[in-house]
């Protein structure tokens, strides 16, 4: 008797536990770094490198291919004039390429739902993007200049991006992941319209050495 | 005047047939989840994107209900007497990633007393029966400013199960305490 009393106290006891490792869920200042970043790298990788590559394939595409992508306004994406729209595609579906006249450059547009950094919301962006020199596998780096836009999401967030200084893509594979943003891009975050976040993203390429700094003014 | 003397043979003739019987019972038990009608037992929301950094969240575990009983049985298939349960559940506060805090927890102490009756109505005590319960009282919370809350509980059915002096029991129902309980139960 004394036996199953003390099992099943021992049981009780045991049960009656209830530790849960909460801190999963928030974490310490190397946590924070990495949400921030893990979330604004977003805007380089799901974002700037998709739009980029809609237009590597209108310029180096075969005319087939283009022309199952893309609806054009009947010139050639290298003529003065030509504005092409990505209509075939799974990522930045609808974004408008269009040439700059009289240089050897292109302004991309984007409004719509985008996917990033895991979600997808309404998105609108804009850029002239340049080429630079031809890096591996025949794709080129991009000098990208007047990037900016802004992002709606749920919970009456909103964020405006734009770029500070020199921005560009380096290529350093085919794959899209191999696709780099390096340079400097400022964030307002703000919640039912008022000012919630502001700061500078140092796009380093990869996630781990990209970093966030969060601008306080006095 | 004569409902009342009725009455006190009738408790007079009961507690006599009981008496041939032990009267006293005690039972450990443990049953869960704690409460979860109240309002600060929440789950973890689904943010996403911006929200997902920006908005604290909160969460408020279950827990368990661990307690005690005394019965004194006043007629062959019915128990008087009160439960008294101890429940701890842990409330975290989880600060918004963006700003870095470490999540806090704060334990919140629940004590539950209870008056309850029992009603066997299926099978002999000493082997096998089904039973009910009720109980009603009050639940109190071991921090500041927290009031005191009515507390109940209502068994619709429990199974025991055992020997002449020592048996195992469960029971589910609903109320404060808990939604499915089990223990044992000593006749003393």
């Amino acid at each position: 008797m004394k036996k199953i009393i003390a099992a099943c106290l021992a049981i009780l006891s045991v049960a009656s536990c209830n530790k849960v490792d909460y801190n999963a869920f928030g974490g310490g200042v190397s946590t924070y770094n990495q949400a921030l970043t893990n979330y604004y790298i977003g805007i380089a990788d799901d974002l700037v490198c998709p739009s980029l590559a809609q237009l590597e394939t209108a310029l180096t595409a075969d005319a087939v291919t283009r022309k199952y992508l893309f609806s054009t306004n009947g010139l050639d994406i290298t003529t003065d004039g030509a504005r092409w729209t990505a209509t075939n595609t799974d990522r930045m579906r609808g974004v408008v390429i269009k040439k700059v006249d009289g240089e050897t450059a292109w302004t991309v547009e984007y409004e719509g739902d985008a996917y990033m950094a895991g979600n997808t919301f309404p998105t609108t962006l804009s850029f002239k993007a340049t080429p630079e020199d031809t890096s591996a596998g025949g794709h080129r780096n991009w000098n990208i200049e007047n990037f900016q836009g802004q992002r709606t999401e749920e919970g009456g967030y909103a964020m405006s991006f734009q770029q500070d200084g020199k921005l560009n893509l380096k290529v350093a594979g085919t794959a899209t992941d191999q696709w780099y943003v390096y340079g400097y891009v400022h964030v307002n975050v703000t919640k039912d319209g008022a000012a919630k976040d502001k700061l500078l993203v140092n796009h380093k390429g990869q996630l781990g050495s990209t970093s966030v700094t969060r601008i306080t003014e006095e | 005047m004569k409902k009342l003397i009725f009455a006190v043979i009738a408790l007079c003739v009961c507690i006599s047939a009981a008496s041939q019987d032990k009267k006293h019972q005690i039972e450990l038990n443990i049953g869960g989840p704690f409460n979860i009608f109240a309002a600060e037992y929440d789950a973890l929301p689904s943010y996403k994107g911006l929200q997902r950094l920006y908005e604290p969240t909160s969460y408020t575990s279950p827990g368990f209900a661990i307690g005690a009983a005394y019965s004194y049985r006043l007629a062959k298939k019915i128990l008087v007497g009160a439960e008294f349960c101890y429940a701890s559940r842990t409330k975290a506060v989880i600060p918004a990633p963006a700003y870095g805090a470490k999540a806090s927890t704060t334990a919140i102490h629940n004590f539950i007393i209870m008056p309850r009756v029992r009603f066997q109505w299926f099978g002999n005590r000493q082997d096998l029966g089904l039973y009910s319960n009720v109980s009603a009282g009050i639940c109190a919370t071991a921090s500041a400013g927290e009031p005191v809350s009515f507390a109940w509980q209502v068994v619709p059915v429990g199974v025991m199960a055992g020997g002449k002096h020592f048996r195992a029991f469960a029971e589910a129902g609903i109320g404060t305490c808990y939604i499915f309980r089990t223990g044992f139960q000593i006749d003393l």
